[in-house]
Parts: C-alpha cells; structure tokens; sequence
C-alpha cells in the first residue's frame, strides 16, 4: 500500500465520515425495525457530494456499524435489529434479564469487530487474485455466472425456489425499462419522458428496503412498544467486565464464526442470517454442556455476532472480483459506484488500485472505529433501543423522499418510492425474495449486454463446447435448482 | 384452505394474468420494434414474462396440491380439532396493518400532488404530519416539534451543507 493511498485515507475529512457513517449504522441498527439496507439506501444521496473513497468507505461504514448495533437491541429487547441477530437474542436476552446485559453487549461488540477485521483481511487477500481471473471471462462466461449468481440467490433468499425465481425475473424486467442502448428503442416508458433514462437504483432500492419496512413496522408497532416498556424498567445495568475464563469460552466460537460468516458471505445469496444461525448451531454442538444455550451462554452471542458481522466485508469479494453483488448490500453499493463514475469488478484493480486499496484502508480504519464508538457509546446506544418507531417512521419516510427526489431525477424518484414501496411491502408479506429482485434490477443490464454477446458469439451449441467454464456453471446453475428445489418441496 | 396457500393461490392467479398481458398487450405496444434485428430489444422482456407465466402456473400448481393435502390433513385431525377457532388461521395482513399501508400510501401520494400543484414547504409539512397522524402519534406538541426539526434539519443539511436547492 503506497503513501499516497496512507496520505488520502487518513485525511480529517474521510476518518470523520467513516466515523459519521459508523456511528448512524450503529444507531441505525440498535433501532428495531431499521436495517442496514434502509440506511445505505437512504444515505447514497449524501455519497454524491463526496469523493468517492469518502462516499464508498461512509457506506461501508453504516453497514458495518448497523450490523454490529443490531446485537443490542436484540440482546436488550429481544427484539433483533436485522433477522441475523436472532441468534444473539437466543443468549442475549436471557444475559439481560438475569441482569448481565452490560456483559453480554460487549461480548456482541468484540465477537463483532473481531468477525468483521478478519474478514475484511480475507478480502484484502482473495478479492485480487480472484479479479485476474475474472478478467479472462468473456460474454458467454459472464452470462453464465449471472445466470448462476441470480438462480443460486433465487434458491437461497427465501422459502421457495418458484418465488424467489419470479422476483429475480421481476427485476430483470424492471431493469429493461427506459431506451435500449443498442437499437436506441424505447421500452415501457408508457410515454414518460423521465423514463426513458431508465429507472434509477436510488429511488428502487429506497422503496423496496426503506418505505417497504416502515409499511411492514405499521403492522407491528404495538407488540414492539410492549418490550420497550419491559426493558424501560431494566435498563440501569451495572458495568460488567468479561472474566478470562469467558473469554477462553468465546474465542473458538469467535474463530469459527468468523471463518463461518467469511465462507458464507463470499457465496451469493445465502446472507447473514444463514452465517449466524449456522455460527450458533455449531458453538452449541462444540459447547461440553450444550444445555446451557438459550438460557444466556456468552459464547452464544460470541459465535452468533462474528458471523454475523464477517459477512458484510466477504460479501463484497464477488462484487470487486466479478462486479457480481452477491447481498443488498453490495447491490446497493453498486449503485453508489456507478453514481462515483466506477464500475465495479475485475477492471476496478487494473484502473484504479489507488481506490481500492484506499478502501480497503477504509474498512480496516471502520472496524478499529466500530471498536471505540460501540465501546464508549454502550449506554447511550441502550437508551437509544428505546425510541418510538411513532417518531422514526415519519422521518424515514420524509429522508427516503428527500433522497428519492435528489438522486431519482426529481419528482419521478418520489413517484417511484411510492410503487416500489407498495410493490416491496407486499413482496415481504407474501415472501417474494426482495434481495433476489434487487440484485435482478442491479445486474440487468450487464445480463441483457453479455446475453446478446453471447448469443452473437455462439449461434449453436458447438459454438459454446468452446466456452467449457460457461458450461460448468450452467450445469452447476442446473444442478442447484433441482437439488435445492427438491429439497425445499420435501420441507414443505 | 391455509392462508399461505390462499395468498399463493392469488398471487399466481394474478401473476399468470399479468403474464398473459404484458405478453399480448403491452410488450406489442410498448416496444415498438423499428426494424428486424435478430437480437431485438424484446427478447429480455418476453425471456421474462414467459419465465414468471411458467413459473406462476408452477406456483398455482403447487398450491393446489398443498391445498388438497391440507384438505386431507384436515380431515385427519377434525376429531381432534373440531372447534372451528382452532382451526382459523390468522392472516399474514392484519386489517390494521392494511390500513395503515394505505393512508401511508395516500399520505405520499398526497404530498406528492402538493408537491406538484402548490409548494415544497407545504408538501413536506403535509407529508411529515399526516405520517405522525399514520403511527397513532397523538400529544401535539411532539407532532410540531417533529415536523419542524425535521424540515430544519433537511434545510440545513440540503441548503447549508451540500448547497442543493429543491423545489
């Protein structure tokens, strides 16, 4: 890493924004009902005035800090901030009620940070090499491990593989709408004008995470304001140290979670939940008394929250390496790039090193920030799983607004939060996997390019025995859907 | 029938019916296909509306058959479950939850038309009062307090900070 990347990283102006960014994703995420996909969504806008380090790394930031803020609501609410800090309520809220909560929220907080250095250092390491590869592939290759990427998500993100298929497609289709770059036609514009540039990722991402969770909080913001009255009573904890016995408990869960969270990030699709529900199961089968979880084991939370937090740097390899977002998040960021004027994947290290290392410092610099914020702001953040969801949803939805009409082109942003809110709320409801859609709309365009490339390259299917690493992931696309697929239908 | 499958047996109903629109209606209309390319700037979407009417009909398919399966666990179990309450599956969209959504809704829509025919200020003040109304916020003085800090902070932030004007 040159001096120059030191020089442009540790600037007063980048630290405070990664710290900024750091700080709202923690607050973020010890508020129930607000995700780091809300936050990152609501807070692109803001990268547009940044430089692009300052605007990728702030991002990366939020996502770091919400993940590992989601762990202190889940520990004193029993109420996770993101379905992957489930897990962390098993343990945590016992810890809490049995008044060891100060205890149990900073055992979340350095399994977290400690998941989450590991893991950027795992990228660091692989995204390069992976990305030289990457550069070999071609048209057809690149159609291949979209088609791979988008069915294996499909698969995954949800209970049905039919559902999670349709929502994916749905986002291809979404993505179609505006002109057609190489035969200039205009395609379902429906006449709009402001349309025919395509529909922005800004103003879709924003309804389909932001406005579509407040709409699903709606539902259940009396049984959340019961548990915040419990916790009310509760909430002055001594401060607890861990013993070094615990911590002999909790470092091989750390170990392993961490290495959980890493494989399970890289693989598009699966996501945190999946990292931290199998983190979990493995710490309670390695555990000598495994009677213990559930009923407020440390090394519980420890296992849970560093797989949790291990996934959001591994989660980006795909996306540096092959510009394939393989979570919400990176789908996201993509977006962010793009509005910095870089496309992500294997070029990104050939053309501008320079921003890649600097954000690879970044993230170093973020967990090491994470560290301090979440362990000098423990009682403030407590009190902060207090705030009213009444007060939060209208200022959400004012901020999505706000942001929609900035980066949507105008009024048109807000027109389309409104639908794509509508069209995520009941995408939720009825379990259409709203990952997959998204990460369909983000990987349009560069499907619809490599298809037409690939089918002009290979017009028969001797043209394609050429291409024997397309081939591979299509029989590897083949046999996921009828494994996976089997498998759902005998669960269900 | 279960609820999951009664919401499976719509959505896929209605998904065929989209299906065979676009397919017909508004793929003809809507891509308006100058000359014959060989690779035309249709092929994605109709690749996709197939896909999701295929997949739709898989969906109504596999509701069905679970329906029939419910059907017959039903009867199974009627000596053990014969009160009717017991077996009433409570839906996944509470009427309270659907009401909310929907004077959400109304209230962007709203504020979006202000937006529009009359003033930024006015819809934004619009938007942030009737979302506090929306989640049951009743003391007033927290409702004003909101609505301005909230404006204020969007003023200082767009128009001090980042230096953007809207309206």
């Amino acid at each position: 890493m040159s001096y120059e990347v030191l020089n442009s990283v540790l600037t007063l102006n980048n630290v405070s924004w990664i710290a900024f960014g750091v700080l709202l994703g923690y607050v973020v995420g010890v508020i129930p009902g607000l995700g780091k996909g809300t936050a990152v969504a609501v807070s692109i806008p803001i990268t547009f005035y940044l430089s692009p380090l300052t605007g990728i790394a702030y991002l990366i930031g939020i996502a770091k800090g919400s993940t590992a803020g989601s762990a202190v609501s889940a520990i004193l609410l029993n109420t996770p901030g993101e379905p992957s800090s489930a897990p962390t309520a098993l343990d945590g809220y016992p810890l809490s009620q049995k008044g060891q909560a100060s205890k149990a929220l900073k055992m979340g907080l350095f399994a977290s940070v400690i998941g989450d250095f590991f893991a950027t250092l795992l990228l660091i390491f692989l995204a390069a090499p992976l990305a030289e590869y990457a550069l070999l592939f071609g048209p057809v290759e690149v159609t291949a491990i979209l088609l791979f990427s988008l069915t294996f998500i499909a698969a995954l993100s949800g209970d049905s593989l039919i559902k999670g298929l349709i929502a994916g497609l749905f986002g291809l289709l979404f993505s179609t709408v505006g002109m057609e770059i190489e035969t200039a036609t205009v395609r379902f514009t429906f006449g709009i004008l402001e349309l025919f540039d395509g529909l922005s990722l800004i103003p879709v991402a924003i309804g389909m995470l932001a406005v579509a969770e407040m709409m699903v909080q709606l539902g259940g913001l009396e049984a959340l304001e019961h548990q915040q009255k419990i916790l009310k009573g509760n909430i002055k904890s001594i401060n607890q140290s861990i013993s070094w016995e615990e911590w002999k408990l909790c470092l091989p869960a750390i170990v392993r979670g961490t290495a959980v969270g890493s494989t399970v990030g890289i693989l598009p699709g699966l996501g945190a939940s999946v990292a931290s529900f199998l983190s979990y199961g493995l710490a309670k089968k390695a555990a000598k008394d495994p009677s213990r979880f559930g009923k407020g084991a440390i090394e519980g939370i420890a296992a849970a929250e560093s797989a949790d937090n291990a996934v959001v740097p591994s989660s980006l390899v795909p996306l540096f390496a092959l510009g394939i977002p393989g979570s919400v998040i990176a789908a996201i960021l993509i977006g962010a790039f793009i509005i910095q004027g870089v496309t992500p994947g294997p070029l990104m290290f050939v053309q501008q090193p320079e921003l890649v290392n600097g954000i690879y410092l970044s993230m170093i610099c973020a967990s090491l920030l994470l560290l301090l914020i979440g362990f000098f702001g423990q009682k403030v953040f407590s009190l902060l799983s207090l705030v009213s969801l009444r007060l939060i949803i209208p200022s959400v939805i004012f901020f999505c607004s706000i942001g929609a009409y900035l980066q949507g082109g105008g009024i048109i942003g807000v027109w389309l939060i409104l639908f794509f809110g509508i069209f995520g709320y009941l995408a939720k409801k009825l379990d259409f996997s709203f990952v997959t859609f998204l990460i369909g709309f983000v990987v349009g365009p560069q499907f619809e390019l490599s298809l037409r490339q690939a089918i002009a390259i290979t017009p028969t299917y001797e043209h394609l025995l050429k291409h024997p690493i397309a081939i591979i992931f299509i029989l590897i696309t083949i046999i996921a859907i009828w494994k996976i697929g089997s498998k759902k239908s005998k669960k269900v | 029938m279960n609820v999951n499958n009664k919401s499976d047996f719509i959505t896929s109903i209605i998904l065929i019916f989209t299906g065979i629109i676009f397919y017909f209606i508004i793929i003809p209309q809507e891509i308006v296909l100058e000359d014959e390319a060989i690779i035309g700037p249709d092929l994605l979407p109709n690749i996709c509306i197939i896909l999701i009417t295929f997949l739709s009909v898989l969906l109504f398919l596999k509701s069905i058959n679970k329906e029939i399966q419910n059907e017959n666990n039903d009867e199974e179990n009627s000596t053990i479950y014969d009160n009717p309450m017991m077996l009433n599956v409570k839906s996944d969209f509470s009427i309270i939850e659907v009401k909310r959504v929907f004077l959400l809704s109304l209230s962007i829509l709203i504020s979006i038309l202000l937006f529009i025919y009359v003033d930024v200020l006015i819809s934004s003040i619009f938007l942030i009062l009737s979302c506090c109304v929306v989640c049951g916020l009743k003391k007033i003085w927290i409702i004003i307090s909101l609505s301005a800090g909230l404006i204020l902070l969007a003023y200082f932030l767009l128009y001090q900070v980042l230096g953007t004007a809207v309206g």
